[in-house]
């Protein structure tokens, strides 16, 4: 695939439209332009289009559910809680003692060791548990996949509780003494790596294969398509990206507690079903949704928020299967070009 | 840190109790084996609907001052009965929509109808922290206490093991929601009907039986059994808040996959053998639950990736058979 005709896409232009909303933001944030607030705002809606593009890969391009994908968000979260509070805890806690924060410098390396042990951690592991489950379909995929979760959450919390330099299942993360503005740009580095990946993924040869996988995959096996092999790349892929909102996730605590709560999962699958299952916006724009809907339904009627967000799932699956972007498609057909 | 403690009495322990333990999930199970066996519609709302009758009975006993009539053994059939109606609702509001009209379930109303029983699931557990709010009776955190039909704190010594005999109570009731359920399925033609419409759908529209009827039946049968067995597990565990479904809805699918899909007696069977490895890890490791939880999908997964149908996914034909003497 030639470049210039990647640039020319629609959906690329999207994605930079994105990138470039997320840059001002982050500009004016820290120039002090826009009140401070924004910036945490901005660093959580783009955890969650992460997290969302995430299980984009391997639901609504390959059309696996996998309710136990906020297992490699905790493994993302728990490379990062070993780098900083077991390896390198006491080198912190001596440095900000004296300069107040830890310098770009340390930061840096912190920052690409955690992406790197969790890039490590997600690949073996998607790869292990996808050469088993991968052979289940439709709901049995499903559940085996919870099963994963519970699997490696036990063994990570015996891991930790082995590795810990107090005992105990939960680490406290050394205070770094960063600012919220050098949070953010650390979730915008992982934002543009996940969007971009998330669009190439969707528009190479090998999201085509993906596509045929979700339609029919015994069609696709007989078309020459390698399912088997292809799938367990989407997990792989799916859960790399996972791993990674783990570490921007993990950075911004102070405590280290892991990410395994089947929460996250949830999360994911709502904001996928809500935008739409098969295109690379829909996951975005169920994001922008939830996470709006989210918000303003926690500050203003707190307690109805699980009624109201069950009832919104279960209306759009009955009534809107596509999602928004297939609701879009339908009322707005000139928009379709935009919507891939 | 883990420690294996491998002692007679604990392995003892570990048996007797799974036991018991085992066939209260196997009759807690029974409700999803019968609505995803026959319907093919994997249930996530399951163990919302099995926590939602045990939150009812625990405000109700507590409401009417341990009153007999809303003690779990008694609410049981309470509970079945309303089942019955939220049954019926639930069908209308989360599958109707979606399954209504389909005569095979393919891989894509199997994902739609996965979909819509889970946010039904999520509304359901939202419920609970709303009515908690306007009732302030309503507790999401409600214990019982241990004076379940009249037992108080007694116990029976078997083989060295002391068991609370209102869990006894409870399995046995479990037991007897089993045999129900079984009698349902086989012997009347509802049951009949229902496993009809499983096999073929068209099949059984054109001898002149309506499969959308059939479909309703099975939703409240099956919600009927799940919110029966809920008061039994509130029996069971003296306590329950809406995160208990965290605990019985995983184990519940567990059990189903490892005893069959659709079979109920296997689903029994496959929730004792679920029941025993359990409490045996939990009692071995020295009451981790991780691990018994770790343990328990591990032998899910070979289970899946080893016997596709189950464990005992052929009880029940092999029981007609040697009932006929083949």
């Amino acid at each position: 695939m030639k470049l210039t005709s990647v640039i020319k896409r629609p959906g690329f232009l999207m994605s930079t439209l994105i990138v470039i909303f997320f840059l001002l933001l982050g500009y004016l944030g820290s120039s002090n332009l826009i009140p401070r607030v924004y910036i945490a705002n901005g660093s959580d809606l783009m955890f969650y289009i992460g997290i969302a593009l995430a299980m984009a890969v391997i639901m609504s391009y390959t059309g696996y559910v996998s309710f136990g994908h906020s297992v490699f968000v905790g493994l993302g979260s728990f490379s990062t809680a070993y780098i900083l509070a077991i390896a390198n805890r006491s080198r912190i806690l001596s440095y900000v003692s004296m300069h107040g924060r830890i310098s770009n410098e340390m930061l840096a390396v912190f920052f690409s060791e955690s992406i790197l042990l969790a890039v490590v951690l997600s690949v073996l592991i998607a790869w292990i548990v996808g050469y088993a489950v991968l052979r289940l379909r439709g709901a049995f995929f499903a559940i085996a996949t919870i099963g994963l979760d519970y699997v490696v959450m036990f063994l990570i919390i015996y891991i930790t509780s082995m590795l810990s330099p107090f005992g105990g299942k939960e680490l406290t993360n050394p205070n770094m003494g960063l600012s919220d503005t050098t949070f953010y740009w650390m979730h915008f580095i992982l934002f543009i790596i996940t969007i971009y990946l998330a669009y190439f993924i969707r528009i190479s040869k090998f999201g085509y294969g993906l596509a045929a996988i979700r339609e029919n995959e015994d069609a696709a096996e007989v078309m020459g398509v390698d399912t088997f092999r292809y799938k367990i790349y989407a997990f792989i892929l799916a859960g790399l990206i996972g791993s990674l909102w783990g570490v921007a996730s993990e950075f911004r605590k102070s405590y280290a507690a892991h990410d395994f709560s089947l929460l996250f999962s949830i999360k994911m699958i709502i904001m996928v079903a809500v935008g739409g299952i098969g295109s690379f916006i829909g996951p975005i724009i169920g994001a922008v949704i939830y996470y709006i809907l989210d918000w303003s339904l926690l500050t203003t009627v707190g307690e109805l928020t699980y009624v109201i967000l069950g009832a919104t799932v279960v209306v759009i699956i009955a009534f809107f299967p596509e999602g928004v972007v297939g609701l879009l498609k339908k009322k707005l057909p000139r928009l379709r070009r935009w919507l891939e | 840190m883990l420690e294996l403690t491998i002692t007679g009495n604990a392995i003892a322990r570990g048996l007797i109790v799974g036991l018991v333990y085992g066939s209260l999930l196997g009759s807690v199970a029974i409700g999803l084996t019968i609505i995803w066996g026959v319907m093919k519609v994997v249930n996530l709302a399951h163990g919302h609907l099995v926590v939602f009758a045990g939150m009812l009975t625990a405000f109700l006993y507590l409401t009417y001052e341990g009153s007999l009539w809303f003690s779990p053994p008694m609410a049981f059939l309470w509970m079945g009965l309303l089942g019955a109606a939220f049954g019926a609702f639930f069908y209308f509001v989360t599958l109707h929509p979606i399954i209504g009209h389909v005569d095979t379930m393919t891989l894509k109303y199997e994902m739609s109808s996965l979909m819509a029983t889970f946010g039904f699931g999520i509304a359901l557990y939202g419920i609970h922290y709303v009515i908690s709010d306007f009732v302030h009776t309503y507790s999401t955190t409600p214990s019982i206490g241990y004076s379940i039909g009249g037992f108080g704190h007694t116990y029976i010594n078997f083989l060295g093991v002391t068991l609370e005999k209102s869990k006894l109570l409870m399995s046995a009731l479990g037991f007897v929601l089993v045999i129900l359920a079984y009698g349902v399925m086989n012997w009347t033609s509802m049951g009949l009907k229902i496993r009809a419409v499983a096999q073929d759908a068209r099949a059984l529209s054109i001898v002149g039986i309506n499969p959308v009827r059939v479909k309703v039946m099975t939703a409240i049968v099956a919600t009927a059994f799940a919110m029966a067995s809920g008061a039994l597990f509130l029996g069971y565990s003296n306590s329950i808040s809406p995160d208990s479904e965290s605990i019985i809805a995983p184990l519940c699918f567990v059990i189903v996959v490892l005893g069959g899909l659709g079979s109920v007696l296997g689903t029994y069977l496959g929730g004792i053998l679920l029941g025993i490895i359990y409490m045996l890890t939990l009692e071995l490791t020295g009451n981790t639950q991780q691990i018994a939880f770790a343990v328990a999908f591990a032998a899910l997964i070979i289970a899946l990736v080893l016997k596709p149908n189950g464990v005992f996914g052929d009880i029940e034909h092999k029981l007609h058979a040697w009932r006929k003497g083949e």
